[in-house]
């Protein structure tokens, strides 16, 4: 069996619900094993923001509700809260560098002007500024991670 | 005072790039300096920021840029880009390069070429860096802070950089940095004329005519997957395309680039 095959093995592993499978050859064997939570949740939308209550600070649960596509979904969310969505294909950050702070998180106050976050494609580093006045209620995005045009990036309480 | 509503601020013809120019003697890094005049809202299109003496140089993100005091070109201008959307942002960048190809072309000549996304090289070793960070406000692209490193009289580098170069090293001559810095706005302004102009098409084109190691095969490395192809070009959107490669395009930050090992 060679790393082509393997690949498409995984592939159709990752897709079903088996948990584990094996094949011998007589080159060997090979035993694909799922991590649990895969079998169990079959296509957990990522981008689902289900919102929190304010206060609670407690992990979000992670609702595997069906959703459309993140780009489609409306400004205004529940409760009011507005988000602040991203205007290019990029990486995301949360801060300037590694050793500097954060520029917001949750209970961080923006108001338009003020910088969120960077998002970095191509080699440039875009500051991506608040057009809302209002108070961060979720970070929706992990630092250093990729994110799509229009992409909800923070949760704003616009009190 | 102006006070016409009316009046757009595109309607007014720009100063142009370099109109002022601030000599600083230390500074953290002009590229902060210059990002911190634009969140205050004290920026203004073609200020320039030239430092004898950088403490901390900003490379890509968490890169340093080393620069002896006084022998080389570090400076940040501060470009209005509210002309030009989002996605249009890679020509912004290759016309940055594409102002110091020129430079070089007409200091050093031959060998010069910029190396994707904006290094600009000579032959295969380093001689000037860019590094462009934006201010965006909602979907509307604000403001460019362009800060360019150019190696022009530093005779040593170290180990630490063994492809680095100076303009000095290539032509065997010593310069005036501050007279070169301000040349350097001009060729600026030339290519930035060429943005305001629209003139995508060609920018591209002459980015692409100028690029390193174009036709020729080199060795990329994905995930600590080496493998050799053939540089196409790039695409508008800034991607490398390739020949014979793992993946027949790729984004900047997705593979490394194996340069030869000069010294």
């Amino acid at each position: 069996m060679d790393l082509k095959q393997i690949h498409e093995l995984i592939k159709i592993v990752n897709k079903s619900n088996i948990g584990e499978i094996s094949i011998e050859d007589k080159d060997g064997k090979v035993t694909i094993k799922q991590k649990e939570e895969q079998v169990v949740t079959v296509a957990a939308a990522p981008q689902v923001y289900n919102v929190p209550a304010p206060a609670a600070s407690a992990p979000t649960p992670v609702v595997a509700a069906p959703v459309s596509a993140a780009p489609a979904a409306p400004a205004v969310v529940a409760d009011n809260y507005i988000t602040i969505k991203s205007p290019m294909i990029g990486t995301f950050y949360r801060k300037s560098g590694p050793d500097k702070p954060v520029f917001a998180e949750v209970g961080t106050e923006v108001e338009p002007g003020k910088v969120v976050c960077i998002i970095e494609a191509m080699k440039l580093f875009n500051e991506i500024e608040s057009e809302i006045k209002g108070r961060v209620v979720k970070v929706l995005v992990e630092d250093a991670s990729p994110v799509e045009y229009d992409q909800p990036l923070f949760l704003v309480d616009p009190a | 005072m102006l006070s016409t509503p009316t009046i757009h601020h595109e309607s007014f013809p720009k100063k142009i790039i370099g109109h002022s120019f601030h000599e600083l003697d230390t500074i953290d890094s002009t590229n902060s300096y210059a990002m911190q005049k634009v969140q205050e809202k004290m920026a203004e299109h073609g200020t320039v920021y030239f430092a004898y003496h950088q403490t901390s140089g900003k490379g890509t993100r968490g890169k340093g840029w080393e620069s002896k005091s006084g022998e080389n070109i570090t400076i940040s201008m501060v470009i209005d880009v509210k002309l030009l959307a989002i996605p249009q942002q890679f020509y912004f960048s290759a016309a940055i390069a594409l102002a110091l190809f020129d430079f070089f072309l007409k200091y050093a000549g031959k060998g010069i070429s910029i190396k994707w996304p904006n290094d600009i090289y000579f032959n295969d070793s380093k001689a000037a860096g860019i590094l462009i960070e934006n201010s965006i406000y909602g979907n509307q692209w604000q403001w460019a802070v362009v800060g360019i490193g150019i190696n022009i009289n530093q005779l040593d580098f170290g180990n630490d950089v063994p492809n680095a170069i100076s303009l000095a090293q290539i032509t065997q001559q010593q310069y005036d940095v501050l007279q070169l810095a301000k040349e350097l706005c001009n060729y600026v302004e030339k290519r930035y004329q060429e943005l305001q102009s629209l003139r995508f098409e060609k920018i591209l084109k002459d980015y692409n005519d100028n690029l390193y190691k174009k036709n020729m095969q080199v060795k990329l490395k994905q995930d600590n997957v080496t493998f050799e192809c053939i540089i196409d070009g790039v695409a508008s959107n800034g991607d490398l395309m390739v020949t014979n490669g793992l993946q027949s395009t790729f984004t900047f930050g997705e593979v490394i680039w194996e340069i030869p090992k000069i010294k």
